[in-house]
Protein backbone atom coordinates (compact mmCIF):
# COMPACT_ATOMS: atom_id res chain seq x y z
CA UNK A 1 0.00 0.00 0.00
CA UNK A 2 1.29 3.32 -0.74
CA UNK A 3 1.58 5.22 1.99
CA UNK A 4 -1.10 7.89 2.38
CA UNK A 5 0.70 10.87 3.72
CA UNK A 6 2.49 10.86 0.38
CA UNK A 7 -0.55 9.99 -1.62
CA UNK A 8 -2.57 13.07 0.05
CA UNK A 9 -5.38 10.66 1.25
CA UNK A 10 -3.94 10.01 4.73
CA UNK A 11 -7.00 12.16 6.68
CA UNK A 12 -9.30 10.53 4.54
CA UNK A 13 -8.12 7.14 5.64
CA UNK A 14 -7.01 7.90 8.92
CA UNK A 15 -10.66 9.45 9.88
CA UNK A 16 -12.31 6.17 8.20
CA UNK A 17 -9.89 3.67 10.01
CA UNK A 18 -11.29 5.36 13.90
CA UNK A 19 -14.78 5.25 12.33
CA UNK A 20 -15.21 1.99 11.27
CA UNK A 21 -15.92 2.38 7.93
CA UNK A 22 -13.21 1.02 6.14
CA UNK A 23 -13.63 -2.11 4.50
CA UNK A 24 -11.74 -5.23 5.54
CA UNK A 25 -9.16 -5.25 3.10
CA UNK A 26 -8.37 -1.38 3.29
CA UNK A 27 -8.07 -2.04 6.75
CA UNK A 28 -5.88 -4.91 6.76
CA UNK A 29 -3.80 -3.03 4.25
CA UNK A 30 -3.59 0.35 6.59
CA UNK A 31 -3.04 -1.22 9.66
CA UNK A 32 0.16 -3.06 7.84
CA UNK A 33 1.50 0.26 6.47
CA UNK A 34 0.90 1.64 9.76
CA UNK A 35 3.42 -0.84 11.50
CA UNK A 36 6.25 0.06 9.18
CA UNK A 37 5.35 3.84 9.03
CA UNK A 38 6.11 6.01 11.87
CA UNK A 39 4.82 9.42 10.85
CA UNK A 40 1.29 7.61 9.64
CA UNK A 41 1.30 5.76 13.17
CA UNK A 42 1.73 8.83 14.88
CA UNK A 43 -1.04 10.22 13.09
CA UNK A 44 -3.83 7.22 13.42
CA UNK A 45 -2.39 7.19 16.98
CA UNK A 46 -3.35 10.82 16.93
CA UNK A 47 -6.99 10.34 15.48
CA UNK A 48 -7.76 7.36 18.01
CA UNK A 49 -6.41 9.57 20.76
CA UNK A 50 -9.38 11.89 19.57
CA UNK A 51 -11.93 8.73 19.18
CA UNK A 52 -11.62 8.01 22.28
CA UNK A 53 -11.57 11.34 24.77
CA UNK A 54 -15.08 11.97 22.17
CA UNK A 55 -16.42 8.29 23.29
CA UNK A 56 -15.76 9.66 27.23
CA UNK A 57 -18.44 12.79 26.74
CA UNK A 58 -21.42 11.56 28.36
CA UNK A 59 -24.46 13.40 27.89
CA UNK A 60 -27.17 14.06 30.01
CA UNK A 61 -30.73 12.13 30.23
CA UNK A 62 -33.24 13.65 28.85
CA UNK A 63 -35.82 15.48 31.36
CA UNK A 64 -39.01 13.11 32.33
CA UNK A 65 -41.11 15.79 31.51
CA UNK A 66 -39.29 16.65 27.95
CA UNK A 67 -42.32 15.08 26.38
CA UNK A 68 -44.95 17.20 28.48
CA UNK A 69 -43.37 20.30 28.16
CA UNK A 70 -43.50 19.60 24.46
CA UNK A 71 -47.20 18.49 24.21
CA UNK A 72 -47.99 22.10 26.08
CA UNK A 73 -46.31 23.85 23.29
CA UNK A 74 -48.07 22.16 20.56
CA UNK A 75 -51.37 22.76 22.49
CA UNK A 76 -50.43 26.63 22.82
CA UNK A 77 -49.53 26.53 18.85
CA UNK A 78 -52.67 25.09 18.28
CA UNK A 79 -55.11 27.48 19.87
CA UNK A 80 -52.96 30.88 17.94
CA UNK A 81 -55.34 32.40 15.39
CA UNK A 82 -54.64 30.30 11.75
CA UNK A 83 -53.18 34.24 10.69
CA UNK A 84 -50.35 33.97 13.32
CA UNK A 85 -49.71 30.19 12.40
CA UNK A 86 -49.31 31.50 8.75
CA UNK A 87 -47.52 34.35 9.06
CA UNK A 88 -44.74 32.01 11.63
CA UNK A 89 -44.94 29.99 8.86
CA UNK A 90 -43.68 32.16 6.40
CA UNK A 91 -41.22 33.06 8.82
CA UNK A 92 -39.60 30.41 9.82
CA UNK A 93 -40.43 27.97 6.98
CA UNK A 94 -41.23 27.84 3.61
CA UNK A 95 -40.11 31.21 3.01
CA UNK A 96 -36.21 32.04 2.79
CA UNK A 97 -35.53 35.28 3.70
CA UNK A 98 -32.26 35.31 2.75
CA UNK A 99 -32.48 36.94 -0.75
CA UNK A 100 -34.46 39.43 0.29
CA UNK A 101 -31.63 41.92 1.43
CA UNK A 102 -29.17 41.33 -1.46
CA UNK A 103 -32.18 42.44 -3.50
CA UNK A 104 -33.23 45.11 -1.51
CA UNK A 105 -30.07 46.26 -1.72
CA UNK A 106 -29.64 45.99 -5.27
CA UNK A 107 -33.18 47.61 -5.98
CA UNK A 108 -32.14 50.92 -3.64
CA UNK A 109 -28.80 50.87 -5.76
CA UNK A 110 -30.77 50.94 -9.10
CA UNK A 111 -32.71 53.65 -8.11
CA UNK A 112 -29.93 55.91 -7.38
CA UNK A 113 -28.42 55.17 -10.75
CA UNK A 114 -31.52 56.31 -12.18
CA UNK A 115 -31.90 59.34 -9.97
CA UNK A 116 -28.24 60.63 -10.97
CA UNK A 117 -29.08 60.20 -14.73
CA UNK A 118 -32.66 61.49 -14.54
CA UNK A 119 -32.76 63.94 -11.77
CA UNK A 120 -36.06 65.34 -10.66
CA UNK A 121 -37.10 69.18 -9.25
CA UNK A 122 -37.87 68.93 -5.69
CA UNK A 123 -40.57 71.57 -6.47
CA UNK A 124 -40.42 73.96 -3.45
CA UNK A 125 -43.34 76.54 -3.18
CA UNK A 126 -40.80 79.48 -2.46
CA UNK A 127 -37.55 80.09 -4.43
CA UNK A 128 -34.88 81.63 -3.01
CA UNK A 129 -32.84 84.21 -4.67
CA UNK A 130 -30.03 82.14 -5.66
CA UNK A 131 -31.86 79.26 -6.59
CA UNK A 132 -30.65 77.37 -9.29
CA UNK A 133 -33.46 76.68 -11.94
CA UNK A 134 -32.43 73.19 -13.62
CA UNK A 135 -33.96 72.70 -17.32
CA UNK A 136 -34.64 68.94 -19.14
CA UNK A 137 -31.38 70.13 -20.85
CA UNK A 138 -29.10 70.07 -17.59
CA UNK A 139 -28.47 73.94 -18.26
CA UNK A 140 -28.51 75.81 -15.02
CA UNK A 141 -29.67 79.25 -15.27
CA UNK A 142 -29.05 82.08 -12.80
CA UNK A 143 -32.26 83.94 -12.03
CA UNK A 144 -30.45 86.96 -10.74
CA UNK A 145 -28.57 86.80 -14.32
CA UNK A 146 -31.83 86.74 -16.05
CA UNK A 147 -33.08 89.83 -13.90
CA UNK A 148 -30.06 92.07 -14.72
CA UNK A 149 -30.38 91.12 -18.04
CA UNK A 150 -33.87 92.27 -18.37
CA UNK A 151 -32.99 95.68 -16.26
CA UNK A 152 -30.42 96.03 -18.98
CA UNK A 153 -32.79 95.43 -21.81
CA UNK A 154 -35.24 97.95 -20.12
CA UNK A 155 -32.40 100.33 -19.49
CA UNK A 156 -31.28 100.58 -23.19
CA UNK A 157 -35.01 100.89 -24.70
CA UNK A 158 -35.12 103.64 -22.63
CA UNK A 159 -31.93 104.75 -24.20
CA UNK A 160 -33.49 104.50 -27.35
CA UNK A 161 -36.56 106.15 -27.37
CA UNK A 162 -36.75 109.52 -28.19
CA UNK A 163 -35.90 112.34 -25.83
CA UNK A 164 -38.97 115.00 -25.43
CA UNK A 165 -39.33 117.95 -23.58
CA UNK A 166 -42.01 118.60 -20.91
CA UNK A 167 -44.20 120.70 -23.68
CA UNK A 168 -43.70 116.85 -25.64
CA UNK A 169 -41.47 118.56 -28.79
CA UNK A 170 -38.25 116.98 -29.85
CA UNK A 171 -35.66 117.77 -27.81
CA UNK A 172 -32.39 120.54 -29.36
CA UNK A 173 -35.40 121.35 -31.85
CA UNK B 1 -22.73 4.42 9.49
CA UNK B 2 -19.88 1.66 10.65
CA UNK B 3 -20.23 -1.09 7.20
CA UNK B 4 -19.44 -4.64 8.82
CA UNK B 5 -19.34 -7.03 6.45
CA UNK B 6 -20.49 -10.39 5.93
CA UNK B 7 -24.36 -11.61 7.38
CA UNK B 8 -23.79 -9.54 10.29
CA UNK B 9 -22.98 -6.20 8.05
CA UNK B 10 -26.21 -6.96 5.71
CA UNK B 11 -28.64 -7.47 8.42
CA UNK B 12 -27.59 -4.23 9.81
CA UNK B 13 -27.52 -2.08 6.63
CA UNK B 14 -31.32 -3.69 5.90
CA UNK B 15 -32.16 -2.51 9.61
CA UNK B 16 -30.89 0.56 9.11
CA UNK B 17 -32.69 1.29 5.56
CA UNK B 18 -36.11 -0.44 7.30
CA UNK B 19 -35.68 2.23 9.77
CA UNK B 20 -34.97 5.22 7.13
CA UNK B 21 -38.19 3.82 5.54
CA UNK B 22 -40.51 3.61 8.65
CA UNK B 23 -39.59 7.35 9.47
CA UNK B 24 -40.93 8.80 6.49
CA UNK B 25 -43.76 6.22 6.61
CA UNK B 26 -44.71 7.34 10.39
CA UNK B 27 -44.61 11.44 9.65
CA UNK B 28 -46.89 10.41 6.00
CA UNK B 29 -49.53 9.24 8.88
CA UNK B 30 -48.24 12.42 11.09
CA UNK B 31 -49.66 14.46 8.15
CA UNK B 32 -52.73 12.21 7.76
CA UNK B 33 -53.61 13.25 11.13
CA UNK B 34 -52.39 10.01 13.26
CA UNK B 35 -50.59 11.19 16.48
CA UNK B 36 -49.95 7.92 17.56
CA UNK B 37 -47.14 8.24 14.78
CA UNK B 38 -45.98 11.34 15.94
CA UNK B 39 -45.23 9.97 19.38
CA UNK B 40 -43.51 7.13 18.00
CA UNK B 41 -40.93 9.58 15.90
CA UNK B 42 -40.79 11.53 19.20
CA UNK B 43 -39.95 8.40 20.90
CA UNK B 44 -37.20 7.15 18.54
CA UNK B 45 -35.38 10.21 18.17
CA UNK B 46 -35.85 12.29 20.66
CA UNK B 47 -32.28 11.61 22.85
CA UNK B 48 -30.30 11.96 19.33
CA UNK B 49 -31.85 15.35 18.83
CA UNK B 50 -31.49 15.91 22.57
CA UNK B 51 -28.02 14.85 22.85
CA UNK B 52 -26.71 16.34 19.98
CA UNK B 53 -28.32 19.73 20.47
CA UNK B 54 -26.39 19.28 24.04
CA UNK B 55 -22.98 18.63 22.17
CA UNK B 56 -24.10 22.08 20.41
CA UNK B 57 -24.65 24.61 22.94
CA UNK B 58 -23.18 22.62 26.16
CA UNK B 59 -26.45 23.52 28.19
CA UNK B 60 -29.04 21.14 29.17
CA UNK B 61 -31.65 23.63 29.61
CA UNK B 62 -30.97 25.09 26.63
CA UNK B 63 -30.54 22.06 24.58
CA UNK B 64 -33.77 20.90 25.91
CA UNK B 65 -35.84 23.82 24.67
CA UNK B 66 -34.20 23.81 21.19
CA UNK B 67 -34.76 20.14 21.20
CA UNK B 68 -38.91 21.16 21.85
CA UNK B 69 -38.80 23.40 19.10
CA UNK B 70 -37.34 21.14 16.48
CA UNK B 71 -40.14 18.77 17.55
CA UNK B 72 -42.74 21.84 17.47
CA UNK B 73 -41.45 22.58 13.99
CA UNK B 74 -41.79 19.50 12.87
CA UNK B 75 -45.17 19.06 14.01
CA UNK B 76 -45.84 22.65 12.71
CA UNK B 77 -44.61 20.88 8.99
CA UNK B 78 -46.84 17.83 8.61
CA UNK B 79 -49.38 19.39 6.60
CA UNK B 80 -46.78 19.68 3.78
CA UNK B 81 -44.40 16.83 4.29
CA UNK B 82 -42.50 15.28 1.79
CA UNK B 83 -40.18 12.50 2.13
CA UNK B 84 -37.77 14.39 -0.50
CA UNK B 85 -35.03 13.27 1.62
CA UNK B 86 -33.97 11.39 4.95
CA UNK B 87 -36.49 11.97 8.03
CA UNK B 88 -33.57 12.26 10.07
CA UNK B 89 -31.51 14.62 7.18
CA UNK B 90 -34.45 16.52 7.68
CA UNK B 91 -34.68 16.75 11.26
CA UNK B 92 -30.99 17.57 11.80
CA UNK B 93 -31.50 20.34 9.47
CA UNK B 94 -33.21 22.07 11.70
CA UNK B 95 -31.72 21.11 14.85
CA UNK B 96 -28.06 22.47 13.51
CA UNK B 97 -30.05 25.93 12.21
CA UNK B 98 -31.62 26.54 15.40
CA UNK B 99 -28.58 25.71 17.51
CA UNK B 100 -26.59 28.06 15.01
CA UNK B 101 -28.09 30.41 15.53
CA UNK B 102 -28.76 30.50 19.18
CA UNK B 103 -24.58 30.08 19.14
CA UNK B 104 -24.31 33.46 16.38
CA UNK B 105 -27.03 35.17 19.07
CA UNK B 106 -24.01 34.94 21.54
CA UNK B 107 -25.91 33.58 23.92
CA UNK B 108 -23.47 31.08 24.28
CA UNK B 109 -21.95 34.01 26.78
CA UNK B 110 -24.69 33.39 28.93
CA UNK B 111 -24.41 30.19 29.53
CA UNK B 112 -20.47 30.09 29.60
CA UNK B 113 -20.94 29.74 33.52
CA UNK B 114 -22.39 26.42 33.06
CA UNK B 115 -19.10 25.08 30.49
CA UNK B 116 -17.65 23.46 34.19
CA UNK B 117 -21.62 22.48 35.61
CA UNK B 118 -21.13 18.41 35.08
CA UNK B 119 -23.97 18.16 37.79
CA UNK B 120 -26.33 15.62 35.92
CA UNK B 121 -23.76 14.37 33.54
CA UNK B 122 -24.45 11.02 34.98
CA UNK B 123 -24.87 8.69 37.71
CA UNK B 124 -23.52 9.55 41.38
CA UNK B 125 -20.57 7.29 41.69
CA UNK B 126 -20.44 5.05 44.21
CA UNK B 127 -17.11 5.36 46.27
CA UNK B 128 -15.51 2.30 47.48
CA UNK B 129 -11.91 3.00 47.52
CA UNK B 130 -12.16 6.88 48.64
CA UNK B 131 -8.82 7.67 47.56
CA UNK B 132 -8.47 5.84 44.21
CA UNK B 133 -12.09 6.88 42.80
CA UNK B 134 -11.78 10.77 44.37
CA UNK B 135 -8.56 10.83 41.27
CA UNK B 136 -9.98 8.95 38.84
CA UNK B 137 -13.34 11.31 39.14
CA UNK B 138 -10.59 14.32 38.90
CA UNK B 139 -9.22 12.65 36.51
CA UNK B 140 -12.63 12.05 34.12
CA UNK B 141 -13.36 15.68 35.18
CA UNK B 142 -10.20 17.45 34.01
CA UNK B 143 -10.65 15.02 30.96
CA UNK B 144 -14.14 15.83 29.77
CA UNK B 145 -13.08 19.65 30.55
CA UNK B 146 -10.83 19.34 27.69
CA UNK B 147 -12.80 17.52 25.23
CA UNK B 148 -16.01 20.26 25.86
CA UNK B 149 -13.49 23.01 25.40
CA UNK B 150 -11.45 21.49 22.04
CA UNK B 151 -15.49 21.29 20.66
CA UNK B 152 -16.36 24.38 21.92
CA UNK B 153 -13.43 26.25 20.39
CA UNK B 154 -14.78 25.01 16.77
CA UNK B 155 -16.71 26.92 14.27
CA UNK B 156 -20.45 26.20 14.29
CA UNK B 157 -20.19 24.39 11.46
CA UNK B 158 -16.88 21.86 11.88
CA UNK B 159 -18.62 21.26 15.18
CA UNK B 160 -22.04 19.95 14.12
CA UNK B 161 -20.34 18.25 11.13
CA UNK B 162 -17.90 16.46 13.65
CA UNK B 163 -20.90 15.48 16.36
CA UNK B 164 -23.20 13.76 13.51
CA UNK B 165 -19.52 12.15 11.91
CA UNK B 166 -18.78 10.96 15.55
CA UNK B 167 -22.26 10.42 17.38
CA UNK B 168 -24.79 10.31 14.97
CA UNK B 169 -22.16 8.10 12.82
CA UNK B 170 -24.06 10.08 9.53
CA UNK B 171 -22.31 9.45 6.22
CA UNK B 172 -20.63 12.44 4.30
CA UNK B 173 -23.74 12.95 2.22
CA UNK B 174 -26.39 12.84 4.81
CA UNK B 175 -24.05 15.69 6.76
CA UNK B 176 -23.99 17.46 3.65
CA UNK B 177 -27.48 17.03 2.96
CA UNK B 178 -27.86 18.88 6.75
CA UNK B 179 -25.88 21.71 6.46
CA UNK B 180 -26.17 22.59 2.61
CA UNK B 181 -23.50 22.15 1.46
CA UNK B 182 -21.23 19.64 -1.06
CA UNK B 183 -19.79 16.37 -0.28
CA UNK B 184 -16.18 17.83 -0.59
CA UNK B 185 -16.95 20.80 1.75
CA UNK B 186 -18.15 18.30 4.19
CA UNK B 187 -15.05 16.57 4.03
CA UNK B 188 -12.95 19.59 4.37
CA UNK B 189 -14.56 21.01 7.09
CA UNK B 190 -14.30 17.49 8.83
CA UNK B 191 -10.53 17.30 8.36
CA UNK B 192 -10.16 20.67 9.37
CA UNK B 193 -12.03 20.11 12.57
CA UNK B 194 -10.02 16.62 13.71
CA UNK B 195 -6.72 18.45 12.59
CA UNK B 196 -7.85 21.00 15.01
CA UNK B 197 -8.91 18.47 17.78
CA UNK B 198 -5.76 16.16 17.36
CA UNK B 199 -3.59 19.12 17.94
CA UNK B 200 -5.69 19.49 21.55
CA UNK B 201 -6.45 16.31 22.63
CA UNK B 202 -3.68 13.92 21.28
CA UNK B 203 -2.11 14.04 24.70
CA UNK B 204 -5.32 12.65 26.80
CA UNK B 205 -4.19 9.50 25.41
Amino acid sequence: MRCPIEAGNEKTLMVALTAGTLTPAEQEALERHIDECAECRRLADEQKAVWSALDAWTVPTVSEDFDRKLHARIAVEARRPWWKREWDSLLHGRFSWKPVLPVAAACVALFGVFLVHNPVSLGTSRTAPAAVIQTQDAQKVDVDQVERALDDIDMLNQLDAPVTTPHGSPAGS
Amino acid sequence: MAQLSGPEGVSQDMTALASLERDAELMLRVRDGDETSFALLLNRHRGPVVHFLYRMVQNPGVAEELAQEVFLRVYKSRGTYEPTAKFTTWLFRIATHLALNWLRDGKAERGQESIDDTGGEGPARQLEDRSGTIEQTLVYEARLREIRAAIEALPGKQRAAVLMHKYEEMEYSQIAGVLGCSESAVKSLLFRAYETLRARLAHLV
